[in-house]
């Protein structure tokens, strides 16, 4: 029984023994079963590179510590923890543990968040710059800013200097583009692509019916027999989008046309009234 | 006495002028006798001007060039002050860009760099073949420099 008892208790220390020694253990016992074994411990797996691990001590401060005063602006330890915890998602939240060029990095960042936060917004009409004498006014600039951020940022004047030079120039484009075409282009380029725009807007704007399409069809195919009974008609479905075309360009004028005034002079310089508003051109 | 008769004349001969150069006018807008000219030269073949136009022909031209003057003063009125804006610098825009010549080696670059950018981000965008890319990137590329020159003369002053 004594002895029973003295196996078990023996058993269980074995069971209980650390891993770690299982490298050494598994190589004394392979020496020892092994015929063919040259009677060498295997250290294979055992590292002899690793450097022993830094046993710096970091003083910890509390977190309402002030770490340093700059014009008067007191930071304290939880300001430079929660910016530093932000900026490095999560990774560096301790402060206490930068070295010192990265403490002053911390410092002046805050200084510069704190400076922007109580920097005095100007009204949204002030004039925040001015492009090839073109006035930017503060409003322009929020709105500008709000949308290229998705609303997190509206406040032109809370943002950095580098920043704002950014975002001008980006505003600045659209100014410098305009008044270049403004310079370049002829009075009759620009009616001539208005006119297009405008026409363009006005034909996605316009239905044309089958119905509508096929009485020009026969307006036109009357037309041509008229002036040559052996002229050869296209088939209405080979010219329908021309058919269209024309549908629409005939409602545009009709529209435009309609209670038109229009007055003459004529080479005696008499004047006289034209009110043939529904003719179409 | 000399001094208001000199005025007067000249008035006189301000308003012929204005008389003279007026062929029409279609709800206000004027159609000036150089237009109608314009106009009957090229349908008459040169052959005819508006001073020799008999009356019906100049209400017939009148009528003619009316809608295309309504159009314009409707383009000017309806359209927004963004619409013309986005309107002309596209024009101009892709007049500048006919003008230049991008070379193909220089889109590869860009193509090989947007590509590599692209597979940093991990974008799931399909990137398509240089070759049907590359007639867009060399646009890209030279709106991108009309602009650099443009923002280069440019005066910014921020306050």
């Amino acid at each position: 029984m004594k002895k029973s008892i003295f196996a078990m208790g023996l058993s269980l220390l074995v069971l209980q023994s650390p891993l770690a020694a299982d490298t050494l253990k598994n190589s004394l016992t392979n020496i020892l079963n092994d015929k063919n074994s040259v009677g060498m411990v295997n250290l294979d797996n055992l590292s002899i590179n690793g450097k022993p691990k830094s046993t710096t001590h970091f003083k910890k401060r509390s977190p309402n510590t002030i770490i340093s005063t700059v014009k008067g602006y007191k930071i304290r330890k939880k300001e430079a923890d929660a910016f530093l915890n932000k900026v490095t998602k999560g990774k560096v939240k301790d402060y206490d543990r930068l070295p010192k060029k990265q403490r002053k990095i911390v410092i002046k960042e805050l200084v510069k968040i704190h400076t922007l936060k109580n920097k005095k917004s100007r009204p949204p009409t002030a004039v925040i710059a001015t492009v090839n004498g073109i006035k930017i006014i503060k409003k322009e600039a929020d709105s500008f800013l709000k949308r290229m951020t998705s609303g997190r940022v509206e406040d032109f004047d809370k943002l950095d200097k580098k920043q704002q030079k950014l975002l001008i120039r980006d505003l600045a484009r659209p100014i410098v583009l305009k008044s270049t075409v403004d310079k370049n282009l002829t009075v009759e380029e620009k009616d001539g692509i208005l006119r297009q725009v405008w026409l363009e807007k006005q034909k996605s704007a316009i239905d044309v019916t089958n119905d509508e399409m096929l009485a020009l069809y026969e307006e036109k195919k009357a037309q041509s027999l008229a002036a040559n009974p052996n002229a050869v008609i296209p088939p209405y479905l080979t010219i329908g989008k021309q058919l269209r075309g024309e549908v629409i360009e005939r409602k545009i004028t009709q529209k435009l046309m309609k209670d038109v005034k229009i007055k003459i002079n004529f080479e005696n310089n008499t004047s006289k009234d034209s009110n043939k508003s529904t003719k179409i051109i | 006495m000399k001094k208001i008769l000199v005025t007067f004349g000249m008035l006189l001969l301000g308003t012929s002028d204005v008389m003279a150069t007026t062929a029409a006018t279609v709800n206000g807008i004027e159609i000036t006798v150089d237009e109608a000219n314009k106009a009957l030269k090229v349908l008459s073949k040169d052959k005819m001007t508006w001073e020799k136009l008999p009356e019906d022909g100049k209400t017939q031209l009148v009528q003619m060039m009316a809608p295309s003057k309504l159009v314009s003063e409707a383009a000017r009125k309806e359209l927004s002050e963004k619409e013309k804006e986005v309107a002309l610098s596209g024009f101009w825009m892709q007049r500048s860009m006919s003008k230049m010549s991008i070379s193909d080696k220089k889109a590869k670059e860009v193509y090989e760099k947007m590509k590599k950018a692209a597979k940093a981000a991990k974008s799931k965008e399909k990137i398509p073949d240089f070759d049907k890319a590359k007639q867009s990137i060399k646009m890209q590329i030279a709106q991108e420099e009309i602009l650099t020159k443009l923002m280069k003369n440019a005066d910014i002053k921020i306050k």
